[in-house]
């Protein structure tokens, strides 16, 4: 992939790398409960940005999964939400417990059904924007503009 | 217990959803859009291209037309006018042509490139239908201009040669007539 192409999946990550740089390992907190949504959203926003760049035709494909994804991102979000509560509270007692937790799977496995679906569409559709971007900027370069 | 089906439900309604449409998109022809909305406004320059009228530019009809080119050339004046007005509207065409890309470039013809050029796609048949017609053109347009080019070598080089053979005339004259002045 280009520098470009990294740079556009990179920026949408800034929340995920808050957590595990700021929360986690700067400030020592526990990360669980704050990781999933900011992944959830990666994917959401690296959609949006696919499916600004790509067309269909005659199709809403790309709405319908982006508004699946956004209910995954809301169902990551309210489940982090009450992962947040057992990791405040008395029951939670080290890291294997929170696999005993329900909440904590409906998040992360949201959260990575948003993740898959993000990469992949982006390893599928990114070459070809860049393709096109590169003849575009080659045609302009070319016709002298 | 409602908690617990709202945001089973969600999931499974969500992943589900995902997974059949990740299925279809991967399953269906995308296109790269939206790379160019808009043409540098250099480009717009376009506008009353039709305005070059098919009236040829009466300097090019003169030089045309000259008596001694069209006798060298072996042809009419009626041929050379008529050609070089035709070879005026060609140009014209062109121009008008070439307008109507530009008018259309930012939402459609930058697409058309974009999906012949991709495998991920099969062109529209009006899509196919304005290309071909638009290649045509140019290939007329290119053999027109190259033929005019040609005519127009050729109207030069007799020029050359008319206006040497008239200095020849006028060297002759001058040593006929330079032993009388001597005498």
């Amino acid at each position: 992939m280009a520098p470009e192409s990294w740079l556009k999946i990179s920026l949408p990550a800034f929340p995920v790398a808050f957590t595990v740089f700021g929360v986690w390992l700067y400030w020592g907190e526990n990360p669980l409960p704050l990781l999933a949504p900011p992944a959830a959203f990666w994917g959401l926003v690296v959609l949006f940005y696919l499916f600004s760049h790509l067309e269909l035709p005659n199709r809403n494909y790309p709405l319908i999964l982006i508004i699946a994804i956004t209910a995954l991102w809301l169902v990551s979000a309210i489940t982090s939400h009450n992962l947040g509560k057992f990791v405040a509270s008395a029951r939670y007692n080290g890291f294997t417990s929170v696999f005993r937790n329900r909440d904590f799977w409906y998040a992360y496995i949201c959260s990575a059904v948003a993740c898959t679906a993000g990469l992949t569409h982006f390893i599928r559709f990114e070459p070809l924007i860049v393709g096109a971007v590169k003849k575009v900027r080659q045609r302009i370069e070319s016709e002298g503009l | 217990m409602a908690y617990d089906v709202l945001i089973f439900g969600l999931m499974i309604l969500g992943i589900s959803t995902a997974v059949v449409f990740s299925y279809k998109i991967a399953h269906s022809s995308v296109y790269p859009v939206g790379m160019v909305r808009k043409m540098p406004s250099s480009q717009d320059s376009g506008e009353g291209a039709l305005a070059c009228e098919s009236a040829p530019p009466a300097d090019l009809i003169d030089f045309a037309t000259e008596g001694e080119i069209i006798r060298h050339a072996n042809v009419s004046e009626q041929t050379v006018r008529k050609y070089v007005y035709r070879m005026a509207l060609r140009e014209s065409a062109k121009q008008h042509l070439k307008g109507q890309i530009r008018k259309l470039q930012p939402i459609k013809i930058v697409l058309f490139q974009d999906r012949w050029e991709t495998p991920f796609r099969g062109p529209e048949p009006e899509d196919v239908a304005l290309e071909k017609e638009v290649a045509e053109h140019s290939e007329t347009l290119e053999y027109h201009s190259i033929s005019f080019a040609a005519l127009e070598k050729r109207v030069r080089k007799l020029e050359v040669e008319s206006v040497k053979k008239s200095q020849e005339i006028a060297k002759e004259k001058a040593q006929v007539l330079q032993p009388e002045t001597v005498h």
